[in-house]
């Protein structure tokens, strides 16, 4: 049975709706060859042709294999197998001549659904999904539907859709109970993925252009324990520390596994810490961000020096994790092999940073240097010396600190931490930079804040001694330096930045009701997204285990829970049901007249008896029928339905008449129920 | 009513693409798949409880039984109906596959000379996604009679004076039956009494007017040719508007006109067996 072109038509809206998530993991040429072979499939459904032949099939199939392997579009992992799998999906449509064929075609499609989730599980990338899934499920209504297929190719499917959306209303409070009680199975194989989109390199190259600074894309969302938001002084975000450079680019320099003795953690007090939970969007970096500085290490992360947390094997992918911190803590860890880190330099250093650096410290060569006067002289110089802050410094010819220091002086948050940190190394103070972001942007719709791509920021930090005052103190240079050209007046920076989460909010209250009303929608949308982050993509064993010992279900053991599992499927499913019934009694039950409730009894009892109106059959012909089939009740069936005649074709009556047909449909009611040959 | 509820080819290959989806799921920790997975769960279990549904409270009506000939398929009329809708059924009978799904006639085999009684029809739905198939048998009273196929001369060959019938003269009037021509129907009188059915105008025919149809009149060896030949002969009275009788070994049919009589006659042929 070849499926006809208004099924086909169906089944390729449906596909290509699960298809979209998958576009960008496909070579560019495949989706138009699969769409114009999907139209030409269709047009032969349209003349009514058949599938074309085997051969044609097979070797279309193979063609496209053969381009997807010579065009490297083949590989492992999701990225490598999706345009195989879409392909293989796709061709099927040529194929399609069977009923089973469609409905595998269908059901692959589903995976194909469930594979652009495995990529990116965003709210709205779970809704389009949902949304294909919604279309594919028509697609086997409408197939199942005969009469459907005759009707013209909308209003059929706005009927087999409307039956699709009740169904799946229906099954989504019991899918939401699966996914929050059923126990996942362990992952048996890492695979590897590539969809990390946010998160900061872990290489910092002042001498390009930052892509980041525009980038209005989450990097991750925060909200605090006490429901209070730091001021944007402490909101320093803290990844990953930098202590390698090449006199250009700035790299992690240590390998990862170097741990224990160089780390001290603070020891957590109560008042000053703050409980700080983060819901990460995916990236494959392996470092986690904590609120500077964290005093407890994150759960199944390990501490590196410069307090820098991380996963112990792969990368974070989209997690969500808790973390003390307290603003204005520093990091005590310092040790032989860190001083050595932070004390390395290009081998190649001009000399005019050499001597500026002298000039800072101030100490002869060898003697001891106050790293604390030493950074507050630098700091001070690039106050007054004509610094300025822009997102578009331009390329830097030469070597990058050099050009920064001396010839350019316009710069953003790399060129400045980095040319702060040669500079203290240079003047025999440790420093380092770090990497991560700076700022947040309130959501007036949740207590939370949004730390989006354009908050990513570096800044130095040096080491000044052992002891409560010490530490390694924190320098952020871009806080100093004005935006705005002192010549021109005009603002330096092409979008507001990281510094001021309020003032991309206050912008937004000067502008018209439309962009308001736009601003409050965006907001609303992403508080929708946090809270899917949270309880959906984060939802993780233990929270399962908190629901499952709220229910009072871990008490149970295992098989105790399975019966509850079960039992409360069924009870669920028994509540929808008589739910449904007494709603469409009630929906029924109105817009009715007394007689017509009446008579709904008569026919239920008829029902009973088995004796359901046949269609078309008229009142006086049912009741002649069962009248001849049950002699014993002849008398009261007839009666009731006299009643019911006279009162609902005849003439208008006084309302007692409504009562003696209740008289006598009660009393058929009772002869029915009396035992005998009924 | 006995309603049966089984899972479709379909529903397995699901089951396992949905491993596959689990599987994927689990290794990649994707919170988001396990939704997509739970929902087409919940989704299996709606569609069960909604395929059961589908063929809750059927009523099969299916016309009157039909009078076919031998080794040649028929279709009676049927109505599916009830106190909803039932999408995407199929009508058939219990022993036989599946019918096609044409909505309003049960099609039936090709059945050998006899009657035929049928017990029961299965009403069946794939309804709404395919992944389960329900069943319902319905009890059906249905006779289907299928007399000798019609072979050998028609009557007007055999006897060229019966071509136009003989001159009727009216015989006054009766209730109307099935059968009876719409033009026979005595309008004026119909308009005057109240009560159906209306009265029809009869017409006798000539003396001669009888004919009758004997198995002695048909020659051969093979006594399903000769009832052939005289359910040709029924047939071709029929349409001339004549009037017969028909007399087999042990039965006789008296005489008589209209669909009735050729209803009966060929009943007599599909039922009648060699004493």
């Amino acid at each position: 049975m070849t499926p006809d072109f208004r099924t086909l038509a169906w089944l390729l809206l449906a596909l290509g709706c699960a298809t979209i998530p998958m576009l960008e993991r496909m070579p560019l040429w495949l989706p138009p060859v699969l769409l114009g072979a999907a139209i030409w499939r269709l047009y032969l459904a349209w003349h009514g042709h058949p599938a074309p032949a085997r051969a044609v099939r097979l070797g279309g199939a193979l063609g496209l294999l053969i381009l997807l392997v010579i065009t490297r579009s083949v590989g492992t992992g999701i990225d490598g197998a999706a345009p195989l799998f879409v392909t293989f999906v796709w061709m099927k449509l040529l194929e399609l001549d069977r009923r089973r064929d469609l409905e595998v075609t269908v059901f692959c499609g589903f995976f194909m659904i469930a594979g652009g989730i495995l990529t990116s599980q965003t709210l709205i990338q779970l809704l389009s999904a949902l949304l294909a899934v919604a279309l594919l499920l028509t697609t086997l209504v409408w197939h199942q539907s005969h009469h459907l297929r005759e009707l013209p190719l909308l209003g059929g499917g706005r009927w087999a859709g409307r039956q699709v959306a009740v169904m799946l209303l229906q099954a989504l409070p019991l899918g939401i109970i699966l996914f929050l009680i059923c126990p996942r199975p362990p992952a048996t194989i890492p695979l590897p993925t590539t969809d990390a989109r946010t998160g900061v390199s872990s290489i910092l190259d002042p001498g390009r252009f930052a892509r980041n600074l525009k980038d209005e894309t989450v990097a991750f969302r925060v909200s605090f324990a006490d429901g209070r938001n730091p001021s944007v002084d402490d909101l320093y975000w803290r990844g990953l520390v930098l202590w390698n450079t090449d006199g250009n680019q700035w790299r992690r320099g240590i390998s990862s596994g170097l741990s224990q003795p160089m780390i001290q953690l603070t020891k957590p007090v109560d008042s000053l810490d703050r409980e700080v939970e983060i819901s990460l969007q995916r990236q494959d970096n392996a470092w986690l961000y904590t609120l500077d500085s964290p005093v407890s290490i994150i759960d199944d992360a390990q501490l590196c020096p410069g307090l820098v947390q991380q996963v112990r094997r792969g990368s974070v992918g989209s997690s969500t994790y808790r973390v003390l911190a307290r603003p204005g803590a520093r990091d005590l860890g310092f040790g032989p092999r860190v001083e050595e880190w932070s004390l390395q330099l290009p081998e190649a250093l001009d000399p005019r940073i050499l001597d500026l650096a002298d000039s800072f410290s101030g100490a002869p060569p060898g003697g001891p240097v106050d790293a604390n006067l030493t950074a507050d002289r630098a700091i001070a110089w690039f106050a007054k010396s004509g610094f300025l802050y822009t997102t578009e410094p331009g390329v830097m010819a030469g070597p990058a600190t050099a050009t920064f220091l001396f010839d350019q002086r316009q710069g953003f948050c790399a060129h400045f931490a980095s040319a702060f940190t040669v500079l203290m190394r240079a003047a025999r103070v440790p420093a380092r930079v770090v990497v991560g972001y700076h700022g947040g942007e309130p959501n007036p719709v949740g207590n939370f804040l949004t730390i989006r791509q354009s908050h990513a920021h570096a800044w130095a930090e040096v080491w000044t001694g052992e002891g409560d005052a010490g530490g390694w103190r924190r320098v952020d240079l871009t806080a100093l330096v004005p935006t705005t050209d002192p010549v021109t007046g005009q603002p330096t920076t092409a979008a507001t930045t990281a510094t001021s989460p309020a003032a991309r909010n206050a912008e937004k209250h000067g502008k018209p009701w439309y962009e308001q009303v736009y601003f409050r929608v965006q907001m609303s949308w992403e508080y929708l997204e946090y809270r899917w982050d949270i309880w959906g993509v984060g939802y993780s064993e233990e929270m399962q285990r908190d629901i499952l010992t709220w229910l009072g279900l871990t008490r149970l053991g295992r098989w105790g829970w399975l019966v509850a599992m079960l039992g409360g499927i069924v009870l669920t499913a028994i509540l929808g049901i008589a739910g449904t019934r007494t709603w469409r009694w009630w929906c029924q039950g109105r817009n009715q007249t007394p007689a017509q409730r009446w008579r709904q009894r008569y026919e239920r009892c008829l029902d009973r008896l088995g004796f359901p109106a046949a269609p078309g059959e008229g009142p006086r012909d049912h009741a002649r029928r069962a009248a001849l089939a049950l002699p014993r009740l002849a008398e009261a069936i007839t009666a009731a339905n006299d009643a019911w005649i006279s009162l609902h074709y005849g003439p208008p009556r006084n309302p007692a008449d409504v009562q003696s047909l209740g008289t006598a449909i009660r009393h058929l009611e009772r002869q029915a129920k009396q035992p005998g040959d009924g | 009513m006995h309603r049966r509820l089984r899972p479709t080819r379909a529903l397995g290959i699901l089951g396992l693409i949905l491993l596959a989806m689990g599987l994927a799921a689990s290794n990649y920790q994707s919170n988001g798949a396990w939704l997509v997975i739970f929902i087409t769960i919940a989704l299996i279990g709606v569609s069960a409880v909604w395929a059961w549904r589908n063929l809750g409270g059927l009523v099969l009506t299916l016309g009157e039984s039909p009078v076919v000939p031998a080794h040649s398929p028929s279709r009676v009329p049927a109505i599916l109906g009830g106190t909803r809708d039932h999408w995407g059924v199929t009508l058939g009978l219990a022993d036989q596959p599946p019918g096609d799904p044409v909505p309003g006639h049960l099609d039936l085999p090709p059945y050998s000379r006899g009657i035929h009684r049928p017990d029961a029809v299965r009403v069946g739905s794939s309804w709404p996604f395919g992944l389960f198939r329900v069943e319902v048998l319905l009890p059906v009273d249905l006779a289907v009679i299928v007399h000798p196929q019609p072979r050998g001369q028609g009557w007007e060959s055999r006897d060229n004076r019966a071509t136009t019938g003989d001159p009727v003269e009216f015989a006054g009037t009766r209730p109307w039956q099935t059968g009876d021509r719409p033009r026979h129907i005595d309008w004026r009188a119909a308009t005057r009494r109240e009560d159906l059915p209306p009265p029809v105008k009869t017409f006798a025919s000539g003396g001669d007017a009888v004919r009758w149809l004997d198995l002695e009149q048909t020659q051969g060896d093979d006594l399903e040719w000769r009832l052939g030949q005289l359910a040709r002969w029924v047939i071709d009275l029929h349409q001339l508007d004549l009037c017969w009788g028909l007399r087999l070994p042990g039965v006789e049919i008296p005489p008589g006109k209209g669909l009735g009589q050729q209803r009966a006659c060929l009943a007599a042929l599909a039922a009648w067996r060699a004493p």
